[in-house]
This record gives structure tokens, sequence and C-alpha cells, in this order.
């Protein structure tokens, strides 16, 4: 069995966690925890997982946080230090060719980033005074407290656990949404931005906030067609951010 | 010379990163250990959300220690940045804890002249006897004593009423000390 399909497989095993394969799981667990009983104690913390589905979904988001900070992990990567006739020209050739994507890629890339660092602005926090005398008041204030100083890793993480506990306030999402996007997890960013706009029946400053953080999340993420429509959107309504996404979108 | 990157060993992986600048390397090589990694953390951590969080955080460190460091074998050289990171973890969890809880768990009271490997050996030992405990039981004395929250806050957490989690706090205490009496017996013999 090649190293890729022994890796597949443990990984596919994992995942669905055969009971039969967990026999010093749950008792009888090796004395010592060491790197040969690594697979026992993967799996003994897999069953603290509800499903398979749990199990994917948790993995997949770790895959992807992978992929955005070290690169996808699907693509050939050039060996050095072999000795082959055509080796220097493989090489050259490689390098004109890695030369042309990035001259094509570079300036839209990098247009897109340079206006979305132009153009995002931080959204204050209102939410722990609109709410003052509430029963979560403290813990919102808490949870926030990191975003008011604009350390967004952090913040994305506090308001991440508040939301496991809390449901409300609904809008907090919209500044986890903001946290998320300033910190780089772009994707999960436009997903929570989503789902507040979704969620929300009546539109209020919050839900038109989450227009345009949602329109700099797309662009962030190169979606550039999905960024412009929104804008557009915004634009042509009497709608507090319709200056910015004006100014926006004659830059795009 | 072009391969499937699944192809190569992780030392040559490793290689690639340290020498090159890989760092798709690296992802790789992370994205290939992330299950094992994922599993041991919430073995140690009992918690999905702060697992998470520990493998990035651990994939993060193993990044910075990898060029610093001649690492001959990847997979137990991984294992135990893992292991370390998240008994870190668990230590600081542990200082801030109520004294009420802390003291009188492990059979020896706790030195301040107790060797580092000791003080770690109890924490593998909680983090096995709180996986002993029954999943309602677990689930409140990690919040309450392990993240700190409040009876009112474990009770929304978990959907229990505030009487049910009193009870299983006091339950579980109870058994988590028997647990590892039982395991340090069972460990020095």
């Amino acid at each position: 069995m090649s190293e890729q399909n022994k890796d597949k497989l443990d990984r596919e095993n994992w995942v669905k966690h055969p009971r039969e394969t967990s026999s010093n799981a749950e008792s009888g667990f090796p004395d010592e925890k060491s790197v040969d009983d690594w697979e026992a104690i993967a799996r003994r913390g897999r069953s603290l997982l509800q499903d398979e589905a749990e199990a994917a979904a948790l993995l997949q988001g770790i895959d992807e946080a992978i992929g955005q900070q070290f690169g996808e992990g699907t693509h050939p990567i050039t060996e050095a230090g072999k000795t082959s006739p055509f080796r220097w020209l493989s090489i050259a050739a490689s390098i004109l060719f890695t030369l042309l994507i990035a001259w094509w890629l570079w300036p839209k890339t990098t247009n897109d980033e340079q206006l979305y660092a132009t153009y995002f602005t931080h959204l204050d926090n209102d939410l722990s005074v609109n709410l003052m005398g509430d029963t979560n008041v403290d813990e919102l204030t808490e949870a926030l407290r990191p975003y008011n100083a604009r350390r967004y890793t952090d913040a994305a993480q506090r308001i991440g656990d508040y939301l496991d506990r809390h449901a409300e306030p609904a809008a907090i999402r919209l500044y986890y949404g903001i946290s998320l996007l300033e910190s780089g997890s772009v994707r999960e960013a436009i997903d929570q931005l989503k789902q507040f706009k979704n969620t929300s029946t009546n539109s209020n400053n919050y839900v038109e906030a989450t227009d345009w953080y949602l329109a700099l999340a797309y662009l962030r993420s190169d979606q550039q067609e999905a960024a412009s429509l929104l804008l557009q959107s915004i634009a042509n309504t009497q709608h507090p951010y319709a200056a910015q996404a004006k100014a926006l979108l004659q830059a795009l | 010379m072009e391969h499937n990157p699944t192809s190569y060993t992780d030392e040559e992986l490793v290689s690639f990163f340290t020498q090159q600048n890989n760092r798709r390397a690296l992802g790789i090589l992370f994205q290939r250990y992330a299950h094992l990694v994922l599993g041991l953390c919430l073995d140690y951590l009992k918690n999905r959300e702060d697992a998470r969080d520990a493998v990035m955080d651990i994939f993060e460190k193993a990044a910075r220690k990898l060029p610093e460091q001649t690492v001959e074998k990847f997979r137990p050289w991984l294992f135990f940045v893992s292991r370390n990171h998240c008994i870190d973890i668990l230590r600081k969890q542990l200082k801030k804890v109520s004294p009420e809880f802390s003291e009188g768990l492990f059979v020896e009271s706790a030195g301040e002249d107790r060797p580092i490997d000791k003080e770690e050996r109890r924490i593998e030992l909680l983090s096995e006897a709180l996986s002993s405990l029954k999943p309602h039981q677990r689930d409140c004395i990690r919040l309450f004593y392990l993240k700190g929250q409040t009876y009112e806050q474990v009770a929304q957490q978990t959907g229990y009423s505030q009487k049910e989690v009193k009870s299983f706090l006091q339950n579980g205490r109870r058994n988590l000390q028997n647990i590892l009496t039982r395991l340090e017996h069972e460990r020095a013999k």
C-alpha cells in the first residue's frame, strides 16, 4: 500500500470511527501516551464527537485553515537536487511559466487587496451600550473587548465562544464576521455575514452594515462579480454606505 | 521533476520547507497529520472548539520550530509537540481552577519542588480520568472547573437544569477522584 493510500485510509477510518478498531478506546488504554499509541489516542479523541458528519466537518475546517495559511496540498511540488539532462531547461520553462501567470494575476489580486485595505474601516461596537441592563451584557462586553481594541483574531475567537453559548443579540454575528474578515478567515466571514443577513427579518443599521462588509469580503476573496453586484445594490438605494459603494465601484 | 505531493515522505516534505522555504510542502504534511493531531487534542482537551484552535496553534508552532531544529523523524517529533502543547493548555487551565477542585484530587500533594515530568504525568492522568467519566459528568466538570463557568452558564450550555448540574458535578468529582486514585496506583506498580 502506498504512503498516500495508507494516509487516506487512516484519515477515513478516523472520520468513520469504526467500532471494531476502538477496542482500547474506552478501556484498557495504553499506560503511557507514546507516539506508538497515537492512532489509539486519536480514536479515543474522535469518540467524543457525535458522528461522522461532525468529524468530517471539523477536519474540513482545519484543512481549509491549513490551505489558507500554508497553501493547498493538491498541487505538484518541483523537486530540487535531482540531476537530469533536462533539469535546467525544465526549471527555466517553469520560471517563465510562473512569471507569465504572475504577470497575469498580480495586478488584479494586488488591486483587490489594496482596494479592500483602502475601504475597510472599523465598525464601532454599540451593542454593549444598546443592551445595557440585559442579563448577558457583562459577558457580551467581555467578548467584544478585543474587537474594540481592533485585535480581530482574538476577537473572532472570543465572539465565536460567546456565540456558542448565546444566540442573542443576533447582531453580534456582524461583529464576528468583521473580525473573521480582518483576521483573514474570509470564507468563514462570508458564511457568518450571510447567516446574519438571511436571518434578519427587518432592515436596520446592522443589516445595512452587513451588506457593506459582505461586499468587502467578496472583494477580498477574489469574487469580484459578487462584490460588484452587491455594491451596485448598495449604491442604487438609500443606503448609509451608498457613497462608499459608488466610489469603490468606480475603482474596481 | 514534478511529483504528486502526497508521494513524498514526511522527511522529504520537511526538507522542502526547511531548505527551500516551501510552505506548501508544510501544508501537505500538516493535512496528512491533521486527523491524528485533532484526535489527540480532542482526547486531551475534551472540547471540539478548544481542540480545533489547538490544532492550528500546534501547526503554527511546528512551522516556527522546524527551521530551528534537526528533525530526523517527523512523526514522533510532531506527536510530542502536540502532546506538550495540550499539556501546557491543561496546566494553564488547572492553575486557574478553584482550590476545591485541584486540592486533594491527586493522591500525593503537589509541592513546589515537584518535578515537571510528574506534573505532566498528573495532567495526563486527569485527561484519561476525565475520559472515563460519564459524558454528562465530564461535560459539567470541564465547563465548571476547567473553563470557570458558573452553574447558570453550564446549565445554559448543556441544557441540564442547575440542580442536575450541581448533582453531576458532585458525583463527577467523586468519581474522578476514585479513577485518579486507581490510575495512580496502577501506574505506580
